[in-house]
This record gives C-alpha cells, structure tokens and sequence, in this order.
C-alpha cells in the first residue's frame, strides 16, 4: 500500500505507470478510495495526462467491411475504457 | 516500479481574444442587455449542462457567432430577472416584481475543464476570466457542476477562486448523482467553497429562479476574497486536495465504505485462476447453448431450401423451357444453394448475438478484456495491442486499422501479423456446420475450442515473434476502467442483436451472391475432356482442376480431396463463402444421382471419411484448425497492405499458411492415432 500522505495524483499516475489493470485494483494497492480514484484519473484524463481509449469499438477506418460494425456505438458504453500515459 | 509521470500543468496556450465579456457586450439589443447591464459568464466543464442553461434562462433567443478576434463561437442573450422574495431586503416582500426587473447579458463561454488551456475553447475562456483587467471581466460567474462528478466540475472552480472573482455555482444533474447515491450538501458545499451553491434543473426549469435570485444578490457584492491556499502556493496537486477535502465534507455516498455489488462480484469473476474459468464456462455455455437450441431451425431452414424451394425453382424453370440450362443451374445450384445455406443460419447468428448483447449489456463481457490483457502481460505484448485484437473477433479488417492506435511501430506490424488469428464472425459458420455434422451434440464444445486455440494462437506467435523479431519492443503501463454490472435491458439487447444480424447478412449475402457466380463461371469453364461451356463436370472445370491441383498438399492433413480444398480457396478470398461454395459444388456434381446423400453435412462427411481413410473426426478437426489460421480474407490482405506494408504483409500470409499447415497436419496425425 503506498503512503496516504502523498497527493492522490502523484499516487494515482504512478499507479498507472506501475500497470494497474483496474480502477478497483488502483484503490486496492493505493489505499485510496475508489472514488478519489476515479476523480484523480478524471483529472489526470481532463489534462491531458493520459488517454482514454474506448475497447472494442470500432476503429477509425476500415468498418466498411466488418459486417457487425452497426452495433459498434450503440455497445460502447457497456464496454472497457483504456486509460494509458499519455 | 516504472518511473512516475508527476502531473504537471500543461503549457497554457496563447491569449486568443481581442474583446472582454463587458465590451462586446455594448452590442445589438437582441443580443445584449445594452450599457450598464451586468455581464454573467456561465462557465464549467464541456457536457455540464451550460447550453441548456443558457437556453432555458434566455428563452433560445440566443445570437451564436465567432467571438471576435477568434474561432471560437460563444452565444450571447439577454437574461430577463425578476426580484423575489430572494432577492429584496424585506422582512416579508411586498414589492412589485416588475420593478424589480433587472436584465442581464448572458454570455455562454466554451466548455473549459481548466484555466490552463488544452484547446482554444479552453484558451478563450482562461483570457476573458483572467486575461483582462478586473474591471472588464464578467460581473458574476456562474460555474455549472455536474453533481455526479463533483470533483470534476470543482477544478474550475478552485482555479477562479484564487482570484477576485464573484462566483455562483450551479449544480446540475442532481438526478443522476441520486441514481448513483450520491446525496450533496449543498450548504456545507457552499461554506467550504466560499460561495453560493444552488441546485438546478435547467430540462425542468427547477432552481431557476433561486438562481436568479442569487446572481443579483452576488452582483451587487464587492469583490470576494481569494480561496485559501494550501503550502507552495496554487498548483494541480494542491487544487485537487483542496476539491477533495470539500467533496469529502459535502457529499454522501449510500454505499460509502462498503464495496459494491460490482466491487464483490469482480473479486470473483476477475480472481487471477477463477476469472479465467469462470470466463471460458460462460463462453462455452453460449456456444453450447446456441448450437444446441438453433439446430433444429436449422435443420428445418436446411430442409426448405433444399426441399421445396429448389422443387418449386426446378418446376418454374421445366415449365419455362430453361430446365437444364445455364441460367437454371446458376440460380438453383448457385443462388438457392448458396443464399439458401446462409440463411440457415439465421436461428443460430440471431441467438448467438442476442446471448453476447446480454453479457455485454451486464457488464461481464467487459472484464473479459482483463483476462486477456492478463495474458498479454504475461507474454510481454504491448498493452494496446489487444484493442485491435479484441477487435477481430469481430472481423478482421478494421482490427487491422485499429493498429493505428499503437505509437510504436514494431508494434503495429506485430499486431497487425498476430489479426488474422483471431476468430472472426464469418469463420463461425463454417465452425458450426463442421461441428453439427461431425460432432453432433458437442458441436458448441467444439466451436468454443476453436476460440480457445484462436486466443493461444495469438499468444503463441506473439511471443515467438517477439523473441525472435522484437525484442526490444517497449511495453506500455495501461488500466482498465470497467462499466458496473446491470440487468440487461430489452431495448439495448435487442437494438444491437438486430443492427449485428442484419449487418451480418447484408454484408454475407453480397460476398455470397459475387462469389456464386465467380464459382458458377470457374465451374462452367472445360480445362479437361471435350464438354462444352456449362455442360462440364466440376471435377474436370477450371476450379476443379486448380483445386486437384493443391489437394495432395493437404493429404497428410486428411482433407485431401479437391471439393474440400476448394472451399479453401474460396475461403481465401471470404470466409463467408465457404459453406455456399461448397452446397454450389455438391449440388452440381451429382445432381441427379438419387444414391447421394441429401444434405451438404452428409457430403462433406461422406467425403472426409474417405480422404481420412476412415478418420473422418480428426480430419475435421484439422480443416477447423487450418481454416481458423490462414488467411481470413483478401479485403484483410488489403487492409494489412495498407497499414504495414507489402513485404510484412507477404511474411504475415506465409507464416499464416505454415502455421494453418503444421497445426493441421499435426491435428490430424495425432487425432487418427486416437480415433
């Protein structure tokens, strides 16, 4: 568990860098709560210090030709969000 | 531990405006309150509600434009207030609303999360709160927050704080923050911040008019003092403690301290060796439960079109005098055959995505990505890499786009060589009528196998070709953020059922009707004997011949017969064809012949067992395996082409047929030593 008197970004970047697979994963390992988690990645995410990328969706090109492309947006929010480093 | 990227500020981008909030506001009377008139900037975060305020308080009689000297456009109206019981000193009020009437130019500025711009919304809006003299910037503030990310909509706020800024905060999308359980105190909030809070509805005109009430009580107060700040002065860290001091002392949440139910049931599902079998049983309870449950459809669809469709087709070309001609054979050995063979497979597609919508609508289908990322991680494959490759189950080709999204090179090319053995929805098909035939009530234990090798055939080679071709690839930290669980909901499931079957269909039954015809054309063309156009046999056709000429490669495979491997080369070009391509070859070779079996799965079986030497299972087996890893399609040959390159492209097609052919051949030796 890392030290709870280090801000809660310090700790929540490096807890991305250290490859955390989840949010829930991060509280555990941070001692942080899940929702100042999830505010601090919030931040982090708003300023441009790391990236969102939506899982399983489509792509930017190349759907012409998938044939269950229809359903790529309407499914997204029920899917995974990748956050890296940006 | 990997070095820490320490959040810094960004590099603010230049001032953009030429204008301030109070000059442009001596516009047009449509547009603006005229001289005098307080100016009230509405503030926040994009998706904060700002435009629908802004709406609602200006009755959409709104003037959108470039804000001078810029790009970016800012709507500007009057705001029309009255005075209210709020808003007037007496002890219980008296006075004439309609003397108390006060206009307000309202200026919505660009959603900005902070004062140090990202964008040149954000920039515009960092310059005309802070970027001109005091006397120039807005009168009051009013700073949207979305009540459901408190923290988020507070940044902005903390920033406008550390200057004498007159500020009220909007909270909005209360309703949604109680659907989450999250209950705001919105006078310990307002204490805290040092600034009124109001809750407010802009959809349902609630809390508007206490708004009003407070942003004419606040425009005739002097200046505000500055908010406290914390040891080494204002920054991002500081900031951030500060707004979560104040989000712990206003807010509530029902479930505060108690993991949720998603909390729990991912200790479970996401449990580093459970996870993974708890993944692979659900997985194979779909294919087991669609297989078994559709094939009755199935065989009923498989029987009409072969049955009474081709009869009825048979005596409407006899009474037109076309019966044995070209055109006949084209559309009842090619288009009902092929179409018709697809179309028996509606049950099964319908109820396979109907069973992937319910778990992707719960949430499950999403901690799937965390198995796999597990596994990446084991092997040393980047990250990212499995965003294309999730991607491919679904089809090939944009996976291989999505390779885009890798920074690295050496990655893009690994990614986009490690595509086309993932699985995709065409390859289903083939999987399910090689698994109904031959295998009969396994045939879901069957087709779930055939994922489970895809996954190991990706891991595999991707760790081959990183110990051989990479190894110096970076690798890249990422997390996942998973949705909660949830009951499925009927609309959601059924919408994306629907758009992923007729999507299939659509796109199935054109490759189908092309490679039909191509097949009929290849068929009708002698390369042996002396039989006319379209009065040859299909052995002695041009795609007989060039089949025959392939299959002893596959003799050690137990598919070495020319019909089988034709479908290969079929395949090669669309998987989706296979199937038809074989119903178009069988109904043609023997038309007639009433010793034949009558379906296509007892052709192909008839045929296996004989190429097999009576190891018809096995070989089976192997054409799976085969199918699975070669090439998926020509339209991902162009798409690999296109991202990586001829030559890597070339080594992705050769290392696919070695791999297709060792693994099949090994299937199949092995096999028939045990059955």
């Amino acid at each position: 568990m890392l030290t709870a008197s280090r801000s809660p970004l310090a700790v929540v970047a490096e807890q991305v860098a250290s490859g955390a697979p989840t949010v829930a994963a991060m509280a555990d390992r941070s001692g942080l709560s899940e929702s100042t988690v999830r505010a601090a990645l919030d931040h982090l995410v708003a300023t441009g210090q790391i990236r969102q990328v939506p899982l399983g969706g489509c792509p930017s090109g190349g759907c012409a030709g998938c044939s269950v492309a229809g359903a790529c947006d309407l499914a997204a929010p029920r899917r995974p969000v990748l956050l890296t480093l940006a | 531990m990997t070095a820490t990227k320490t959040p810094t500020a960004s590099k603010p981008l230049p001032v953009v405006a030429t204008t301030s909030v109070k000059a442009c506001c001596h516009g047009p009377a449509d547009e603006t309150a005229g001289p005098g008139a307080p100016a009230v900037a509405l503030i926040g975060a994009p998706n904060s509600g700002k435009s629908t305020l802004f709406n609602a308080l200006t009755g959409a009689k709104v003037t959108m434009g470039n804000w001078p000297g810029t790009t970016v456009e800012v709507s500007r109206g009057v705001w029309r207030t009255t005075r209210d019981a709020a808003s007037c000193a007496c002890e219980v009020c008296t006075c004439d609303p309609t003397e108390g009437k006060l206009e307000i130019t309202l200026v919505d500025l660009p959603g900005a999360y902070s004062l140090t711009p990202l964008s040149p919304d954000e920039a515009l809006t960092a310059d005309l709160l802070l970027g001109v003299p005091e006397d120039e910037r807005p009168d009051v503030c009013v700073a949207l927050v979305d009540a459901s990310r408190l923290a988020h909509g507070l940044f902005l706020v903390s920033e406008v704080r550390e200057h004498h800024q007159r500020v009220v905060v909007a909270l909005t999308m209360l309703d949604i923050a109680a659907k989450r359980g999250i209950a705001i105190d919105e006078a310990v909030l307002a204490d805290k911040l040092g600034v009124p809070v109001v809750g407010i509805d802009p959809r349902r005109r609630k809390g508007l008019d206490e708004l009003a009430s407070r942003v004419r009580q606040a425009v005739g107060q002097p200046l505000p003092a500055t908010r406290p700040i914390g040891e080494g002065g204002p920054g991002d860290e500081e900031r951030f403690d500060w707004i979560m001091g104040i989000v712990r002392a206003a807010t509530r949440e029902a479930d505060e301290g108690r993991p949720s139910f998603s909390d729990r049931l991912d200790k479970v599902v996401l449990a580093p060796w459970l996870g993974p079998l708890i993944f692979l049983g659900v997985m194979w309870a779909v294919f087991q439960i669609t297989t078994t449950v559709a094939a009755p459809l199935q065989d009923f669809l498989d029987g009409l079109f072969t049955g009474p469709i081709t009869d009825a087709a048979l005596s409407g070309f006899a009474a037109l005098g076309l019966g044995g001609t070209w055109l006949e054979g084209l559309v009842v050995d090619g288009l009902i055959a092929g179409v018709g063979m697809l179309l028996t497979f509606v049950p099964l597609m319908t109820l396979m995505f109907i069973l992937l919508a319910l778990l992707e609508d719960s949430g499950y289908l999403a901690r799937a990505a965390v198995v796999v990322d597990r596994m990446m991680r084991v092997i040393g494959l980047p990250g990212r890499a499995f965003l294309p490759l999730i991607v491919g189950f679904g089809c090939n080709v944009p996976a291989i786009s999505a390779t885009r999204i890798l920074p690295n090179a050496k990655q893009r090319v690994l990614t986009a060589l490690l595509v086309p053995f993932t699985s995709c929805t065409a390859r289903l098909t083939v999987f399910v009528m090689i698994g109904t035939t031959f295998f009969g009530g396994y045939a879901g234990t069957v087709v779930f196998v055939m994922y489970v090798v895809s996954i190991h055939l990706v891991v595999l080679c991707g760790w081959l070709l990183r110990r051989t071709l990479w190894r110096s690839m970076p690798s890249e930290p990422l997390v996942l953020d998973l949705p909660a669980y949830q009951v499925p909901t009927l609309r959601l499931t059924a919408s994306v059922t629907w758009l992923r079957l007729s999507g299939f269909l659509k796109t199935a039954s054109g490759i189908i009707v092309a490679t039909v015809c191509a097949v009929w054309l290849f068929q009708s063309i002698p390369a042996r004997g002396d039989a006319a156009f379209g009065e040859v046999s299909p052995a002695d056709s041009a795609y007989g011949v060039a089949a025959q000429a392939i299959t002893p490669v596959f003799g050690p495979a137990g598919f070495g017969n020319w019909e089988t491997t034709s479908t290969m080369i079929v395949g090669f070009v669309a998987k989706e064809a296979v199937i038809s391509s074989w119903a178009q070859t069988y109904a043609l070779d023997e038309p007639e012949s009433e010793d034949q079996p009558g379906t296509l799965g007892e052709r192909v079986l008839a045929d296996f067992t004989q190429s097999s030497g009576g190891h018809p299972v096995p070989a089976a087996l192997a054409f799976m395996v085969f199918l699975l890893a070669y090439t998926p399609c020509v339209a991902t040959l162009a798409a690999q082409w296109r991202e990586i390159g001829g030559r890597w492209t070339l080594f992705g097609v050769a290392m696919q047929l070695v791999v297709a052919w060792v693994l099949a051949v090994a299937v199949f030796q092995v096999g028939s030593l045990i059955c």
